[in-house]
């Protein structure tokens, strides 16, 4: 252990190259993950965004002990993840998702039981634990079907109630929503703060910005396997995107407007849509620049219904990062 | 103990996919009795009745092997196949009891197997047990599953790490069927092939199942099971070895994550 007790995650120039070769022997290296710094407190919720193959995963992978990392080092609750990886083990609760990973000629109870046994759960506790545990996820009903007979949303209950099968100190959850129906998610979602209230703390991937946003305390966004930005999610649409949004209702619209208005200075980009009988018109502009007359202008004042200013969500200011 | 025992009959059932009636049967009980009674025949009819009763006895050992790695080597393939591999190397639990649950219950399968062939020598196929020794027979059977269970545990690692076992389970069985003694006397193996035999499970436990069958106490045959208990140490011991290394490198090179299919 270290001194420093604060943190749950430590990661000090985390890099990882892929190596692998083609049917002709020649070697491809992939770099997945370079000089990654991030600090976790404990009993947050810190959440992982990026492009697909940005590294996310290879993270969760690193942190879990499931991956070694090339370069630089990383802690989990002050355990390094390569020299005390059983310790690491013994506190860290793993949601990876998809089709894999299970007994498909077990039962959801049984895989539950087995994973119980695994991790050492003292068998007197053990029908408790699962019991509740299926029931959290929302699979009490299918506790006896064949998990090959599960549908992927039903798997996905599975890998998370399994990852939390054990009550672990921290939470890797890799997409943890993904595949489950409008309720599942709901519910996992609210399940989260639940889990931070019993002084756990969780890190997770997510695509859906939403998600992030109302969840996480702190965002890390990567891409292509580099850090790109760190902060709360209100810190990362002011400080990181570099744009500010306008927002327009018209009530006439032409072709031509989108074209026009990129042509200003200091206009990133501009989309129509429609929202009901008026156009709504959202204008990205250069963070800080007052362009509010110069559109307005442009536009023409007497289509003008409303026009608003405001931050970008964290699903405009992450697509401008990622630009 | 008692989660040793739920991960040996879980995980027996969750990656033994001859575990359903035609699989098993075929596998466990007609295999076994088909091959005793071929080579029952080959040596009546190739040359007398005590090349029989040699052939029989010889086919009683190998059904041993036969559906213990069947088994072992396919289970390991599985785990990687299903992705389960991932979550035993992310979870704090002994890797000696996740590695020696995976035989144990093919143990038994290789003894009723085993006993199959025995009982269908005895009552079909005229096997002669007039001189048999029943107590060294047992504990030759019983040592030498013990060590082929260690055998096909070791090479279980590299079925996983292959991804596919079929090849090397023909090859095993092949070895066995060669270099064991079950057909062939090791004194008559070629080359450096009978130096070989004395580090293959089965050797020198069909040695004292032919011993048994002679009439032999178990004090005769002793050193012979001696031996055989050492070569399955020897197994066991390098076979979780080679587990942890290969955990060690699918770290390394991320190589156990994805299906092989
Ligand atoms: N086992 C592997 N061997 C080789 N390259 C790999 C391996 N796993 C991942 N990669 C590569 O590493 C990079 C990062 O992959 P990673 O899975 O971490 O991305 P991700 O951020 O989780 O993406 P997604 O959002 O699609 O899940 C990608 O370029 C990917 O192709
Ligand atoms: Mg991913």
């Amino acid at each position: 252990m270290t001194e420093n007790n604060e943190y749950a995650v430590e990661c000090e120039g985390l890099g990882r190259v892929y190596r692998s070769r083609s049917l002709l022997g020649q070697s491809r290296e992939t770099v997945a993950l370079q000089d990654l710094n991030l600090q976790i407190p404990k009993g947050t919720v810190f959440g992982v965004l990026g492009p697909n193959g940005a590294g996310k995963t290879t993270t969760i992978r690193i942190l879990s002990t499931l991956l070694s990392a090339t370069t630089g080092t990383a802690r989990v609750l002050g355990y390094d993840v390569v020299k005390e990886g059983r310790e690491v083990r013994k506190n860290i609760g793993i949601i990876l998702g998809g089709d894999r990973g299970f007994y498909g000629r077990l039962t959801g109870k049984e895989n539950l039981r087995y994973f119980a046994a695994l991790n050492h759960i003292k068998p007197r506790d053990t029908d408790r634990i699962i019991d509740d545990s299926l029931a959290q996820a929302g699979l009490a009903d299918q506790q006896k079907t064949l998990v090959e007979q599960y549908s992927r949303g039903m798997k996905q209950r599975l890998h998370v109630a399994r990852g939390l099968l054990t009550d672990p100190g921290v939470v890797f959850m890799d997409e943890p929503t993904l595949g489950l129906d409008p309720l599942g998610a709901q519910e996992l979602r609210q399940r989260i703060p639940a889990l931070v209230g019993q002084g756990k703390t969780v890190l997770l991937t997510t695509h859906y910005m939403f998600e992030a946003d109302s969840l996480c305390s702190r965002i890390a966004i990567i891409n292509k396997g580099k850090l790109v930005a760190l902060g709360t999610p209100a810190e990362i649409k002011r400080n990181f995107s570099s744009i500010g949004v306008i927002e327009l209702t018209l009530n006439q619209t032409r072709p031509s407007l989108q074209e026009e208005l990129t042509g200003l200075d200091g206009v990133k980009r501009a989309t129509t849509s429609a929202d009901g009988v008026y156009q709504k018109l959202t204008v990205h502009v250069v963070a800080g620049a007052d362009l509010s007359d110069k559109i307005a202008e442009v536009v023409g004042k007497d289509h003008i219904e409303n026009m608003v200013a405001r931050d970008p969500t964290l699903e405009e200011a992450y697509l401008e990062i990622i630009d | 103990m008692r989660n040793f025992f739920v991960q040996a009959y879980l995980s027996y059932r969750g990656l033994f996919l001859w575990l359903n009636w035609t699989a098993y049967i075929s596998n466990v009980v007609l295999r076994p009795i088909l091959m005793l009674l071929m080579f029952a025949l080959v040596g009546k009819f190739a040359a007398d009745s005590d090349a029989a009763q040699a052939y029989m006895i010889g086919m009683i050992g190998y059904a041993i092997p036969v559906i213990l790695l069947g088994g072992i080597l396919q289970s390991f393939v599985y785990e990687r196949v299903f992705g389960t591999i991932s979550f035993i190397y992310s979870s704090p639990g002994s890797r000696v009891a996740v590695f020696f649950s995976r035989g144990v219950l093919h143990f038994p399968n290789s003894i009723l197997a085993c006993a199959l062939s025995f009982l269908f020598g005895w009552l079909v196929l005229s096997l002669d047990l007039s001189t048999l020794n029943w107590w060294t027979m047992i504990v030759s059977v019983l040592l030498t599953a013990a060590a082929c269970t260690a055998f096909a545990l070791f090479l279980g690692n590299f079925t996983m790490m292959l991804g596919e076992f079929f090849n090397l389970y023909n090859a095993a069985m092949g070895l066995f069927l060669a270099m064991t003694g079950v057909i062939i006397p090791i004194a008559s193996l070629p080359w450096f092939f009978g130096d070989l035999a004395n580090g293959i499970p089965l050797t020198h436990g069909l040695v004292a199942l032919r011993g048994a069958f002679a009439g032999m106490d178990i004090g005769a045959v002793r050193d012979e099971l001696l031996l055989e208990a050492l070569v399955g140490l020897g197994y066991a011991i390098a076979g979780i070895v080679v587990y942890m290394l290969v955990e060690r490198d699918a770290r390394a090179r991320s190589s156990l994550e994805r299906s092989p299919a």
